[in-house]
């Protein structure tokens, strides 16, 4: 957990349930409990279906009522955003919070120069006249380093690369100076070298604006690269937690260890892994979720539900063996790898 | 909001609560199961007219004229020759039937497999079949059927051919366009590559995934074959007379305004008829579009 | 003689439609490209996107129509066989696609998919169809239950299992694999890079791995060659390829390989690897040829 006094962000007992066809509720996230300090960058990580896209969706309102049900607390700075209704919303959404897809071509109206867009944006929160509007989108551009931005600001999104619409997303996030800035799977759908230059676009702007980011991905580079904190999630749970430097060399759950294990590190021809795939919401039973892919599991593992268990150092992990695993952890040198 | 269609693709299991019925949400309304019931019904009195009908409708007795609809020997009354009502009701919709079946065949015969073979083919063939097809719709349909039919001769099956002519070539635009779609998926391409034949990647791989709305398609279209045929039946092209049918009977009863109850029957039964199919293809249509590829995560 | 021998492999699209209307530009989408691939090995065909690689893949297997070159399988040029006699030695020559969702027939069940080439190659009845595809499915990790079920129904890395089924149904020499394994999740990634690793060790089966993943492909990879722009820049066995980069563009895909090293760790901090290439140091990403500066 953070050690922030005063968070920005603060989830607690986060719950969201989706009808089955057989109608009964299945849960996709259950019980997940995080923060967000003022200022930091926190990362969400977790393979597809372990809950973490559906969590920041919910984070904003953004899941359809009627298929979805959230339950908890997600509490903004003070405000309660869980039951929110629709037009509380518009003070929140690109206003305090910016959100950024994964598929920025996708997420761009294709009929609207970006620079419309970007101000479109600007004066649904402000106000502020179009001549305005215009000024400070461009302005915008210029600050996600796009070259160019009075010409580009008159391109449609067809026009430009992944990347730069990848960065011009972030300056129509960005635009209304939220505290938070939320980014789905920034990165995956950009080429490598791509990657690189929007990480470290988000970094330099959070060093520059003190702005907290919740950075939701599947890659662990992604998160060596600029998270603080990093809270794993597997199966709607979450499974570890703590600083990024702690999780990244020396983490505390087996299901870490297999992410961690499953990266390619050019020495070995055989990539180490883990047999199986997550559990399908609604097909969940008793104990650890993670019990049929562990090779330390324990017949205690499939009797008991894990509960996350808080460690020292602003660390959790809810597996549990971690004292035995964890002293083991701490005896060797650490997992830094390349 | 994030669309159920997107959810999906990130792996969230949607279904609508507001969904009953059977597997894969598909939504049964009280509409298409009362226009379901309605059109089995129409069959049912097809098949079994001569046994429901209570007289032989082409029966006359001209000192039957213009009876009223009650009880007694002609439910629903008389016409001008003394033909019964119901009777003739009964067996119309036999014409009604076979009208959909021929209008709605001979369009998708004509307009289906050459659209899927211009999707998938393209190039030239597509182009030239393509024109055809645009000239065709170009023609404006109520003369092109007057001259047709000219020609040909008339009488129900002929006209109906030509009918389904004029309807074919939203039948072909779907096609084509569905196979075009279609062509360019991963597993045509993958199909391609395990060494099938063009024939059999059409058959086996695009034709069953451009069923769909071919099929939603064919129900407006019968809907269409039904008033077509009430329509030229009106006008003496298509079933001509002692035979009744809807179309028909609507012709007669127009010749004399006093016994109105002449026209509100086969108007109504053709209304109902049209409904029927319409309210089926749309439900079909909503059917259909739920089925998106969702994934399992 | 080679398994595979490609050479000066061509293909020019009819380009977009400027801005303004009319005016057509041709893109070469790949130039001149020649390589060799002996059997049982892996050779990585690395590029980013737009750099010519899926479509060498395609135009090696014929899906798409090459305008110039000659593409030699086991001593025959691909390019000017007629249809029948290129789709008997489909048979030898499969392939694996990259997008789970997309590359099995929905409506078909995943035994018949698994099983069509069976059909098509060998005529073999549906009885013995069934026992091969069983065994098929139960080599490559899915259980017999899952012949009768369709695609939707099993999760990505289950698919592209079964996709892989499908192309050693007839004991292909060469496998093509177009990124098969990118939109998979980091863990089901793995077990299917095992996978396909067994298999080449119990089949001796070569494969053409595309991908833009260099780090990926650096460890089960013989050699590597990197694509930019349609032409190969850069070529070599892996290990040479790592520590010796040829060719810039090469370094920068080095460069871009995450680290796992947390950035508190780090000396410095900072990205000091940063690509250089290019008219600015910050890569805005492959032109899409509308830009005019």
């Amino acid at each position: 957990m953070s050690l922030q006094a005063n968070p920005l962000l603060e989830v607690d007992g986060l719950t969201i349930e989706f009808a089955s066809e057989r109608g009964a509720w299945v849960s996709v996230v259950e019980n997940v409990s995080f923060r967000v300090g003022r200022g930091e960058i926190v990362a969400l990580v977790g393979e597809s279906g372990s809950g973490k896209t559906v969590t920041s969706l919910a984070l904003l309102g953004l899941l359809d009522a009627r298929n979805g049900r959230v339950r908890g607390s997600i509490r903004f700075d003070g405000i309660e955003l869980a039951g929110l209704k629709g037009v509380a919303w518009r003070q929140i959404r690109g206003k305090r919070v910016g959100m950024i897809f994964q598929d920025p071509i996708e997420a761009l109206n294709p009929a609207f120069t970006v620079g419309d867009q970007i101000a479109e944006t600007i004066r649904a929160h402000t106000g502020v006249n179009r001549r305005k509007a215009w000024t400070h989108a461009v302005d915008m551009l210029r600050r996600v380093r796009i070259p160019s931005p009075d010409r580009r600001a008159h391109y449609y999104p067809h026009m430009l690369s992944g990347g730069m619409c990848q960065r011009v997303m972030i300056a129509q996030a960005l635009a209304c100076a939220p505290d938070l800035l939320i980014a789905d799977e920034p990165t995956t759908a950009l080429d490598t070298t791509i990657q690189a230059a929007i990480l470290q676009l988000v970094r330099e702007i959070q060093l520059e604006t003190g702005i907290s980011v919740l950075l939701i991905t599947h890659d662990l580079g992604v998160v060596a690269e600029i998270a603080d904190r990093v809270i794993v999630m597997y199966a709607g749970q979450v499974v570890e937690s703590g600083s990024s430097a702690d999780v990244l060399t020396s983490p505390v759950h087996p299901y870490t260890d297999a992410l961690l294990g499953a990266i390619p590190n050019g020495s070995t021809r055989t990539l180490v892994t883990v047999p199986g795939a997550a559990p399908i919401p609604g097909q969940i039973s008793v104990g650890c979720r993670f019990v049929s892919r562990c090779r330390h599991a324990l017949p205690l593992c499939r009797n008991r539900d894990p509960d996350l268990q808080e460690l020292d150092k602003g660390r959790a992990s809810r597996c549990l063996r971690v004292h035995e695993l964890y002293a083991l952890e701490a005896s060797r040198q650490g997992r830094a790898t390349m | 909001m994030i669309s159920p269609e997107r959810l999906e693709l990130m792996g969230v299991p949607v279904v609508d609560r507001l969904a009953i019925g059977r597997e894969r949400g598909q939504r049964i309304s009280l509409a298409a199961l009362l226009a379901i019931a309605y059109l089995l019904m129409l069959v049912i009195l097809s098949v079994l007219a001569r046994y429901i009908a209570p007289h032989d409708p082409k029966l006359m007795d001209l000192t039957d004229q213009y009876q009223s609809p009650g009880l007694g020997m002609h439910l629903l009354g008389t016409d001008r020759f003394g033909h019964d009502e119901l009777s003739q009701l009964i067996f119309g919709a036999q014409f009604s039937l076979l009208a959909a079946v021929i209008g709605t065949g001979v369009a998708v015969a004509v307009g289906a497999p050459l659209g899927v073979l211009a999707g998938y083919i393209g190039d030239t063939f597509e182009n030239v079949t393509g024109f055809f097809n645009d000239a065709l719709m170009a023609v404006p349909s109520l003369l092109f059927v007057l001259s047709a039919i000219a020609v040909i001769g008339s009488g129900l099956t002929r006209a109906m051919i030509v009918v389904g002519v004029i309807f074919s070539p939203p039948f072909f635009r779907l096609a084509r366009a569905a196979a075009r779609d279609v062509k360019h998926e991963m597993f045509i391409e993958a199909s391609r590559s395990i060494g099938c034949s063009t024939w059999r990647t059409i058959w086996r791989h695009i034709i069953p995934n451009v069923l769909s709305p071919i099929v939603v398609q064919a129900t407006f279209a019968a809907g269409a074959s039904v008033a077509a045929e009430a329509g030229l039946s009106f006008l003496g092209l298509g079933v001509q007379l002692p035979s009744a049918s809807w179309g028909t009977m609507l012709s007669t009863a127009a010749e004399n305004y006093s016994a109105p109850f002449l026209i509100y029957f086969p108007g109504i039964a053709i209304a109902l008829t049209v409904m029927s199919f319409l309210i089926l293809g749309d439900w079909l249509s909503d059917v259909v579009g739920t089925q998106r590829r969702g994934r399992i995560p | 003689m080679s398994l595979l021998e490609v050479v000066g492999l061509t293909k020019s699209f009819r380009g977009r439609y400027g801005p303004l209307g009319l005016r057509r530009r041709a893109i070469q989408a790949v130039r001149n490209v020649s390589f060799t691939l002996d059997e049982g090995q892996t050779l990585a065909l690395i590029g980013e996107s737009g750099s010519g690689k899926s479509t060498t893949a395609r135009l090696i297997t014929r899906l798409i129509e090459p305008d110039g070159g000659s593409v030699n399988f086991e001593g025959e040029d691909l390019l000017e066989m007629r249809q029948t006699e290129l789709r008997r030695t489909r048979a030898r020559l499969a392939m694996v696609f990259q997008d789970p969702n997309g590359s099995l027939d929905p409506r078909v069940t995943i035994g018949d998919s698994v099983g069509e080439p069976l059909l098509v190659h060998n005529g073999l009845h549906r009885k013995e169809r069934e026992n091969r595809v069983a065994s098929l499915l139960e080599r490559v990790g899915l259980s017999p239950r899952h012949m009768s079920r369709y695609p939707r129904e099993l999760s990505g890395g289950q698919v592209q299992r079964a996709a892989i089924a499908r192309a050693i149904t007839t004991n292909p020499k060469l496998i093509v694999c177009d990124e098969p394994v990118t939109a998979l999740d980091v863990i089901i990634r793995a077990q299917i890079i095992n996978l396909l690793s067994d298999l080449q060790n119990e089949f001796g089966i070569a494969y053409l791995f595309i991908s833009h993943d260099l780090n990926l492909v650096r460890a089960f990879a013989d050699s590597v060659l990197v694509m930019l722009n349609g032409e190969i820049v850069d070529r070599g066995t892996a290990q040479q390829i790592v520590s010796n980069p040829g060719h810039a563009h090469t370094r920068d895909l080095l460069a871009a390989i995450p680290s796992l090293v947390p950035k508190a760790l780090r000396s410095g901090g900072t990205f000091e690897d940063m690509p250089t290439s290019g008219p600015t140091s910050i890569p805005m990403g492959a032109p899409t040829g509308l830009e005019t500066g």
